[in-house]
Protein backbone atom coordinates (compact mmCIF):
# COMPACT_ATOMS: atom_id res chain seq x y z
CA UNK A 1 0.00 0.00 0.00
CA UNK A 2 1.29 3.45 -0.91
CA UNK A 3 1.56 6.46 1.36
CA UNK A 4 -1.59 8.04 2.78
CA UNK A 5 -3.71 4.90 2.50
CA UNK A 6 -3.49 4.84 -1.28
CA UNK A 7 -3.59 1.56 -3.12
CA UNK A 8 -2.04 1.22 -6.55
CA UNK A 9 -4.64 1.16 -9.30
CA UNK A 10 -2.63 1.51 -12.49
CA UNK A 11 1.05 1.92 -13.29
CA UNK A 12 3.08 3.49 -16.03
CA UNK A 13 2.77 2.40 -19.62
CA UNK A 14 5.33 2.35 -22.41
CA UNK A 15 4.38 5.85 -23.54
CA UNK A 16 3.06 7.49 -20.38
CA UNK A 17 4.26 8.21 -16.86
CA UNK A 18 0.74 8.51 -15.50
CA UNK A 19 -0.13 6.43 -12.44
CA UNK A 20 -3.36 6.05 -10.55
CA UNK A 21 -4.13 5.14 -6.94
CA UNK A 22 -7.30 4.26 -5.11
CA UNK A 23 -7.84 6.43 -2.07
CA UNK A 24 -10.47 6.31 0.63
CA UNK A 25 -12.99 8.50 -1.17
CA UNK A 26 -11.27 9.39 -4.42
CA UNK A 27 -9.21 8.14 -7.31
CA UNK A 28 -5.83 9.86 -7.39
CA UNK A 29 -4.12 10.34 -10.76
CA UNK A 30 -0.44 11.22 -10.62
CA UNK A 31 1.39 12.53 -13.67
CA UNK A 32 4.98 13.52 -14.20
CA UNK A 33 8.45 12.34 -13.21
CA UNK A 34 10.26 15.47 -12.04
CA UNK A 35 7.21 17.64 -11.47
CA UNK A 36 4.39 15.60 -10.08
CA UNK A 37 0.89 16.87 -10.66
CA UNK A 38 -2.10 15.19 -9.11
CA UNK A 39 -5.76 15.05 -9.96
CA UNK A 40 -8.47 13.72 -7.71
CA UNK A 41 -11.73 12.19 -8.88
CA UNK A 42 -14.18 11.55 -6.08
CA UNK A 43 -16.01 8.25 -6.29
CA UNK A 44 -19.34 10.01 -5.93
CA UNK A 45 -18.62 12.07 -9.06
CA UNK A 46 -17.85 9.14 -11.37
CA UNK A 47 -20.60 8.92 -13.95
CA UNK A 48 -19.30 6.13 -16.14
CA UNK A 49 -16.42 3.80 -16.81
CA UNK A 50 -15.66 3.43 -20.49
CA UNK A 51 -13.52 0.79 -22.15
CA UNK A 52 -12.76 1.02 -25.83
CA UNK A 53 -11.15 -2.15 -27.25
CA UNK A 54 -8.44 -1.43 -29.82
CA UNK A 55 -6.70 -3.51 -32.45
CA UNK A 56 -3.14 -2.59 -31.44
CA UNK A 57 -2.70 -5.59 -29.15
CA UNK A 58 -4.05 -8.05 -31.70
CA UNK A 59 -1.73 -6.71 -34.41
CA UNK A 60 1.28 -6.83 -32.06
CA UNK A 61 0.42 -10.38 -31.00
CA UNK A 62 0.03 -11.48 -34.58
CA UNK A 63 3.39 -9.99 -35.55
CA UNK A 64 5.02 -11.54 -32.48
CA UNK A 65 3.48 -14.91 -33.34
CA UNK A 66 4.77 -14.73 -36.90
CA UNK A 67 8.16 -13.69 -35.58
CA UNK A 68 8.21 -16.63 -33.19
CA UNK A 69 7.54 -19.11 -35.99
CA UNK A 70 10.04 -17.43 -38.29
CA UNK A 71 12.85 -17.23 -35.74
CA UNK A 72 12.23 -20.79 -34.54
CA UNK A 73 12.62 -22.01 -38.11
CA UNK A 74 15.79 -19.95 -38.52
CA UNK A 75 17.13 -21.28 -35.23
CA UNK A 76 16.43 -24.87 -36.26
CA UNK A 77 18.10 -24.22 -39.61
CA UNK A 78 21.21 -23.09 -37.73
CA UNK A 79 21.14 -25.98 -35.30
CA UNK A 80 24.76 -26.91 -35.98
CA UNK A 81 26.03 -23.32 -35.98
CA UNK A 82 26.99 -21.13 -33.07
CA UNK A 83 24.27 -18.61 -34.01
CA UNK A 84 21.60 -21.14 -32.95
CA UNK A 85 21.51 -19.77 -29.39
CA UNK A 86 21.10 -16.19 -30.64
CA UNK A 87 18.16 -17.10 -32.89
CA UNK A 88 16.64 -19.18 -30.14
CA UNK A 89 16.79 -16.24 -27.72
CA UNK A 90 15.09 -13.98 -30.29
CA UNK A 91 12.42 -16.65 -30.85
CA UNK A 92 11.83 -16.98 -27.10
CA UNK A 93 11.52 -13.19 -26.70
CA UNK A 94 8.99 -12.88 -29.53
CA UNK A 95 7.18 -15.92 -28.15
CA UNK A 96 6.98 -14.24 -24.76
CA UNK A 97 5.50 -11.12 -26.38
CA UNK A 98 2.97 -13.32 -28.17
CA UNK A 99 2.12 -15.08 -24.91
CA UNK A 100 1.71 -11.77 -23.08
CA UNK A 101 -0.63 -10.57 -25.81
CA UNK A 102 -2.78 -13.67 -25.40
CA UNK A 103 -2.70 -13.35 -21.61
CA UNK A 104 -3.83 -9.71 -21.72
CA UNK A 105 -6.64 -10.59 -24.18
CA UNK A 106 -5.93 -7.63 -26.45
CA UNK A 107 -5.52 -3.91 -25.93
CA UNK A 108 -8.04 -1.32 -24.80
CA UNK A 109 -8.39 2.29 -23.72
CA UNK A 110 -9.79 2.79 -20.24
CA UNK A 111 -11.53 6.03 -19.28
CA UNK A 112 -13.43 7.47 -16.36
CA UNK A 113 -16.07 10.11 -17.01
CA UNK A 114 -17.28 12.71 -14.56
CA UNK A 115 -19.58 15.66 -15.12
CA UNK A 116 -16.70 17.89 -16.15
CA UNK A 117 -14.05 15.66 -17.69
CA UNK A 118 -13.17 12.28 -19.13
CA UNK A 119 -9.82 10.97 -17.92
CA UNK A 120 -8.03 8.23 -19.84
CA UNK A 121 -5.84 6.01 -17.65
CA UNK A 122 -2.90 5.07 -19.82
CA UNK A 123 -1.65 2.29 -17.54
CA UNK A 124 -4.73 0.15 -18.13
CA UNK A 125 -3.98 -0.62 -21.75
CA UNK A 126 -5.13 -4.22 -21.91
CA UNK A 127 -8.54 -5.85 -21.69
CA UNK A 128 -7.51 -8.00 -18.74
CA UNK A 129 -6.25 -5.00 -16.75
CA UNK A 130 -9.30 -2.97 -17.74
CA UNK A 131 -11.68 -5.67 -16.56
CA UNK A 132 -9.86 -5.95 -13.24
CA UNK A 133 -9.76 -2.17 -12.81
CA UNK A 134 -13.47 -1.87 -13.66
CA UNK A 135 -14.33 -4.34 -10.91
CA UNK A 136 -12.19 -2.47 -8.36
CA UNK A 137 -13.40 1.00 -9.26
CA UNK A 138 -17.04 -0.04 -9.63
CA UNK A 139 -16.97 -1.59 -6.18
CA UNK A 140 -15.80 1.69 -4.65
CA UNK A 141 -18.05 3.93 -6.70
CA UNK A 142 -21.09 1.78 -5.98
CA UNK A 143 -20.28 1.72 -2.29
CA UNK A 144 -20.69 5.51 -2.33
CA UNK A 145 -23.36 6.02 -4.98
CA UNK A 146 -25.23 2.75 -4.96
CA UNK A 147 -25.99 0.73 -8.05
CA UNK A 148 -27.82 2.27 -10.98
CA UNK A 149 -30.88 0.19 -11.79
CA UNK A 150 -32.38 -0.22 -15.25
CA UNK A 151 -35.62 1.34 -13.99
CA UNK A 152 -33.85 4.43 -12.66
CA UNK A 153 -31.97 4.86 -15.94
CA UNK A 154 -35.15 4.49 -18.00
CA UNK A 155 -36.96 6.93 -15.73
CA UNK A 156 -34.15 9.43 -16.21
CA UNK A 157 -34.33 9.00 -19.98
CA UNK A 158 -38.11 9.47 -19.85
CA UNK A 159 -37.82 12.56 -17.65
CA UNK A 160 -35.25 14.05 -19.98
CA UNK A 161 -37.43 13.44 -23.02
CA UNK A 162 -40.41 15.01 -21.27
CA UNK A 163 -38.33 18.01 -20.26
CA UNK A 164 -37.09 18.40 -23.83
CA UNK A 165 -40.65 18.35 -25.19
CA UNK A 166 -41.80 20.77 -22.51
CA UNK A 167 -38.98 23.13 -23.39
CA UNK A 168 -40.13 23.12 -27.01
CA UNK A 169 -43.62 24.03 -25.85
CA UNK A 170 -45.24 21.04 -27.48
CA UNK A 171 -47.14 18.18 -25.88
CA UNK A 172 -45.27 14.92 -25.74
CA UNK A 173 -46.39 12.58 -28.54
CA UNK A 174 -48.01 9.37 -27.43
CA UNK A 175 -47.34 6.00 -28.95
CA UNK A 176 -50.71 5.71 -30.71
CA UNK A 177 -50.92 9.26 -31.97
CA UNK A 178 -51.29 9.81 -35.69
CA UNK A 179 -48.17 11.10 -37.39
CA UNK A 180 -48.40 14.60 -38.81
CA UNK A 181 -48.75 14.78 -42.57
CA UNK A 182 -45.51 15.23 -44.48
CA UNK A 183 -44.57 18.73 -45.52
CA UNK A 184 -45.71 19.41 -49.04
CA UNK A 185 -42.92 20.66 -51.19
CA UNK A 186 -43.47 22.56 -54.37
CA UNK A 187 -42.02 19.95 -56.65
CA UNK A 188 -41.83 20.17 -60.38
CA UNK A 189 -42.87 17.10 -62.28
CA UNK A 190 -40.42 15.72 -64.82
CA UNK A 191 -40.67 17.21 -68.28
CA UNK A 192 -41.43 13.86 -69.82
CA UNK A 193 -44.17 13.12 -67.25
CA UNK A 194 -47.89 13.03 -67.87
CA UNK A 195 -48.29 16.75 -67.12
CA UNK A 196 -45.46 17.82 -69.37
CA UNK A 197 -43.41 19.48 -66.65
CA UNK A 198 -46.33 21.22 -64.92
CA UNK A 199 -46.77 20.58 -61.17
CA UNK B 1 -10.51 17.56 -21.96
CA UNK B 2 -13.76 18.84 -23.32
CA UNK B 3 -16.69 19.11 -20.97
CA UNK B 4 -19.11 16.33 -21.86
CA UNK B 5 -22.77 17.14 -22.29
CA UNK B 6 -25.13 15.85 -19.63
CA UNK B 7 -26.78 12.59 -20.66
CA UNK B 8 -23.99 11.82 -23.08
CA UNK B 9 -20.72 9.93 -23.03
CA UNK B 10 -17.54 11.12 -24.61
CA UNK B 11 -15.74 8.67 -26.88
CA UNK B 12 -12.28 7.72 -25.67
CA UNK B 13 -10.57 7.87 -29.05
CA UNK B 14 -12.34 10.82 -30.63
CA UNK B 15 -14.04 14.03 -29.61
CA UNK B 16 -17.52 12.79 -30.47
CA UNK B 17 -20.27 12.06 -27.97
CA UNK B 18 -22.76 9.25 -27.73
CA UNK B 19 -26.06 9.21 -25.85
CA UNK B 20 -26.42 7.26 -22.63
CA UNK B 21 -27.35 3.62 -23.20
CA UNK B 22 -30.68 2.31 -21.92
CA UNK B 23 -29.09 -0.20 -19.53
CA UNK B 24 -26.31 0.52 -17.00
CA UNK B 25 -23.83 -2.10 -18.25
CA UNK B 26 -23.49 -2.58 -21.96
CA UNK B 27 -20.74 -3.94 -24.19
CA UNK B 28 -19.71 -2.79 -27.65
CA UNK B 29 -21.98 0.24 -27.46
CA UNK B 30 -21.83 3.45 -29.45
CA UNK B 31 -20.21 2.29 -32.69
CA UNK B 32 -22.94 3.97 -34.75
CA UNK B 33 -22.51 7.24 -32.84
CA UNK B 34 -18.74 7.55 -32.45
CA UNK B 35 -17.34 4.96 -34.83
CA UNK B 36 -15.99 2.55 -32.21
CA UNK B 37 -17.73 0.26 -29.76
CA UNK B 38 -17.27 0.92 -26.04
CA UNK B 39 -17.97 -1.16 -22.97
CA UNK B 40 -19.91 1.20 -20.70
CA UNK B 41 -20.68 0.93 -17.01
CA UNK B 42 -22.93 3.69 -15.71
CA UNK B 43 -23.30 4.93 -12.15
CA UNK B 44 -26.14 6.92 -10.53
CA UNK B 45 -24.14 10.15 -10.94
CA UNK B 46 -24.74 9.91 -14.69
CA UNK B 47 -28.45 10.60 -14.25
CA UNK B 48 -28.25 12.76 -11.12
CA UNK B 49 -29.96 16.06 -11.62
CA UNK B 50 -27.82 18.96 -10.49
CA UNK B 51 -29.82 21.68 -8.79
CA UNK B 52 -29.00 24.90 -10.58
CA UNK B 53 -29.09 28.07 -8.50
CA UNK B 54 -31.95 30.30 -9.55
CA UNK B 55 -31.46 34.03 -9.18
CA UNK B 56 -34.79 35.75 -8.89
CA UNK B 57 -35.32 39.37 -9.69
CA UNK B 58 -34.63 40.78 -6.27
CA UNK B 59 -33.17 44.09 -7.29
CA UNK B 60 -35.78 46.75 -7.24
CA UNK B 61 -35.12 50.30 -8.22
CA UNK B 62 -34.43 52.52 -5.23
CA UNK B 63 -34.55 49.71 -2.66
CA UNK B 64 -31.31 47.79 -2.99
CA UNK B 65 -27.88 49.25 -2.56
CA UNK B 66 -24.43 48.03 -3.48
CA UNK B 67 -22.71 45.89 -0.84
CA UNK B 68 -19.47 47.83 -1.23
CA UNK B 69 -21.00 51.26 -1.91
CA UNK B 70 -24.11 51.68 0.28
CA UNK B 71 -24.92 55.01 -1.31
CA UNK B 72 -25.01 53.61 -4.83
CA UNK B 73 -27.91 51.56 -6.19
CA UNK B 74 -27.16 47.92 -6.96
CA UNK B 75 -27.56 46.86 -10.53
CA UNK B 76 -26.36 43.23 -10.59
CA UNK B 77 -25.78 40.21 -8.39
CA UNK B 78 -22.25 38.83 -8.18
CA UNK B 79 -22.46 35.27 -9.51
CA UNK B 80 -19.67 34.06 -7.23
CA UNK B 81 -20.50 35.65 -3.88
CA UNK B 82 -24.17 36.40 -4.45
CA UNK B 83 -23.76 39.99 -3.25
CA UNK B 84 -25.61 42.92 -4.74
CA UNK B 85 -23.14 45.10 -6.60
CA UNK B 86 -23.24 48.39 -8.44
CA UNK B 87 -21.89 49.26 -11.88
CA UNK B 88 -18.58 50.34 -10.37
CA UNK B 89 -17.91 46.99 -8.70
CA UNK B 90 -18.82 44.62 -11.48
CA UNK B 91 -16.73 42.98 -14.13
CA UNK B 92 -17.04 39.95 -16.36
CA UNK B 93 -15.08 36.76 -15.83
CA UNK B 94 -15.66 33.53 -17.75
CA UNK B 95 -18.98 34.88 -18.96
CA UNK B 96 -20.15 35.64 -15.41
CA UNK B 97 -20.89 38.96 -13.80
CA UNK B 98 -18.73 39.09 -10.69
CA UNK B 99 -17.47 41.62 -8.20
CA UNK B 100 -13.78 42.51 -8.15
CA UNK B 101 -13.39 41.23 -4.60
CA UNK B 102 -14.94 37.84 -5.37
CA UNK B 103 -12.84 37.58 -8.52
CA UNK B 104 -9.67 38.29 -6.56
CA UNK B 105 -10.44 35.63 -3.96
CA UNK B 106 -11.49 33.11 -6.63
CA UNK B 107 -8.25 33.61 -8.55
CA UNK B 108 -6.24 33.32 -5.35
CA UNK B 109 -7.94 30.05 -4.42
CA UNK B 110 -7.42 28.67 -7.92
CA UNK B 111 -3.74 29.53 -7.76
CA UNK B 112 -3.34 27.90 -4.33
CA UNK B 113 -5.17 24.81 -5.52
CA UNK B 114 -2.95 24.41 -8.55
CA UNK B 115 0.18 24.85 -6.40
CA UNK B 116 -1.03 22.26 -3.91
CA UNK B 117 -1.63 19.78 -6.74
CA UNK B 118 1.92 20.11 -8.06
CA UNK B 119 5.10 18.94 -6.36
CA UNK B 120 8.70 18.87 -7.47
CA UNK B 121 10.14 15.36 -7.19
CA UNK B 122 13.56 16.14 -5.77
CA UNK B 123 14.22 12.41 -5.19
CA UNK B 124 13.82 11.64 -8.89
CA UNK B 125 15.92 14.67 -9.82
CA UNK B 126 18.71 13.58 -7.46
CA UNK B 127 18.61 9.98 -8.71
CA UNK B 128 18.63 11.06 -12.35
CA UNK B 129 21.56 13.37 -11.68
CA UNK B 130 23.41 10.50 -10.09
CA UNK B 131 22.67 7.90 -12.77
CA UNK B 132 22.09 9.46 -16.20
CA UNK B 133 25.39 11.43 -16.45
CA UNK B 134 27.26 8.11 -16.17
CA UNK B 135 26.64 7.82 -19.91
CA UNK B 136 28.87 10.87 -20.37
CA UNK B 137 31.13 10.07 -17.44
CA UNK B 138 33.09 13.34 -17.20
CA UNK B 139 29.82 15.17 -16.52
CA UNK B 140 29.73 13.47 -13.13
CA UNK B 141 32.40 15.90 -11.95
CA UNK B 142 29.63 18.50 -11.80
CA UNK B 143 26.48 16.41 -11.37
CA UNK B 144 27.64 14.16 -8.52
CA UNK B 145 28.10 17.02 -6.00
CA UNK B 146 24.77 18.49 -7.11
CA UNK B 147 23.02 15.14 -6.65
CA UNK B 148 24.61 14.72 -3.22
CA UNK B 149 23.58 18.24 -2.21
CA UNK B 150 19.98 17.62 -3.27
CA UNK B 151 19.92 14.25 -1.50
CA UNK B 152 21.12 15.87 1.75
CA UNK B 153 19.17 19.15 1.43
CA UNK B 154 15.82 17.67 0.39
CA UNK B 155 16.21 14.18 1.85
CA UNK B 156 15.89 15.56 5.38
CA UNK B 157 12.41 16.81 4.55
CA UNK B 158 11.26 13.31 3.74
CA UNK B 159 9.49 11.94 0.68
CA UNK B 160 8.15 14.61 -1.62
CA UNK B 161 5.49 12.51 -3.32
CA UNK B 162 1.85 12.23 -2.34
CA UNK B 163 1.91 8.48 -2.65
CA UNK B 164 5.47 7.21 -2.23
CA UNK B 165 6.49 6.88 1.38
CA UNK B 166 10.04 5.58 1.24
CA UNK B 167 13.11 7.71 0.68
CA UNK B 168 15.21 5.03 -1.01
CA UNK B 169 15.77 7.25 -4.03
CA UNK B 170 17.55 9.83 -1.89
CA UNK B 171 19.67 7.11 -0.30
CA UNK B 172 20.60 5.54 -3.62
CA UNK B 173 21.30 8.93 -5.21
CA UNK B 174 23.47 9.96 -2.25
CA UNK B 175 25.37 6.67 -2.33
CA UNK B 176 26.02 6.84 -6.08
CA UNK B 177 27.03 10.50 -5.84
CA UNK B 178 29.48 9.65 -3.04
CA UNK B 179 31.01 6.85 -5.12
CA UNK B 180 31.42 9.22 -8.08
CA UNK B 181 32.95 11.93 -5.90
CA UNK B 182 35.26 9.33 -4.40
CA UNK B 183 36.31 8.31 -7.90
CA UNK B 184 37.11 11.92 -8.84
CA UNK B 185 39.03 12.50 -5.59
CA UNK B 186 41.05 9.34 -6.23
CA UNK B 187 41.70 10.45 -9.82
CA UNK B 188 42.90 13.93 -8.79
CA UNK B 189 45.04 12.63 -5.94
CA UNK B 190 46.69 10.02 -8.15
CA UNK B 191 47.30 12.63 -10.87
CA UNK B 192 48.87 15.15 -8.49
CA UNK B 193 50.92 12.53 -6.68
CA UNK B 194 52.57 11.57 -10.01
Amino acid sequence: MARGGYRKFSGRSAFSVQKAYLGEDHLLIVQGVYKESTKRIRYEDIEAILICPTKTGAVMSMLAGLGTVLFTVVALANLQNSSFVLWLIVAVVTGAIFGLGLYHRGSAVFGVQTAVQTVVLAGLGSRRKSAKATAQLAERAEAVQGRLSVEALRAAHQARRSAAWAARGRPKPTAGAARPPPIQKNRTAPADGPNGGQP
Amino acid sequence: MARPEKFSLRALRSVRHMPLPSIPWVQNYGAIHVGQGHDVLLFPAAVREVARPQVDTIIEEGQSSCFFHPKLPASKVCEISGRLICDLCQTEWNGQVVSFEALQSALGEASQRSQANTRIRWDNIALSLAVLPLLVWFMTLVTAPVALAIAIWQGRKGPCSVVQRSGWRYLLAGFLALVQIGFWVFLFVSEFSI
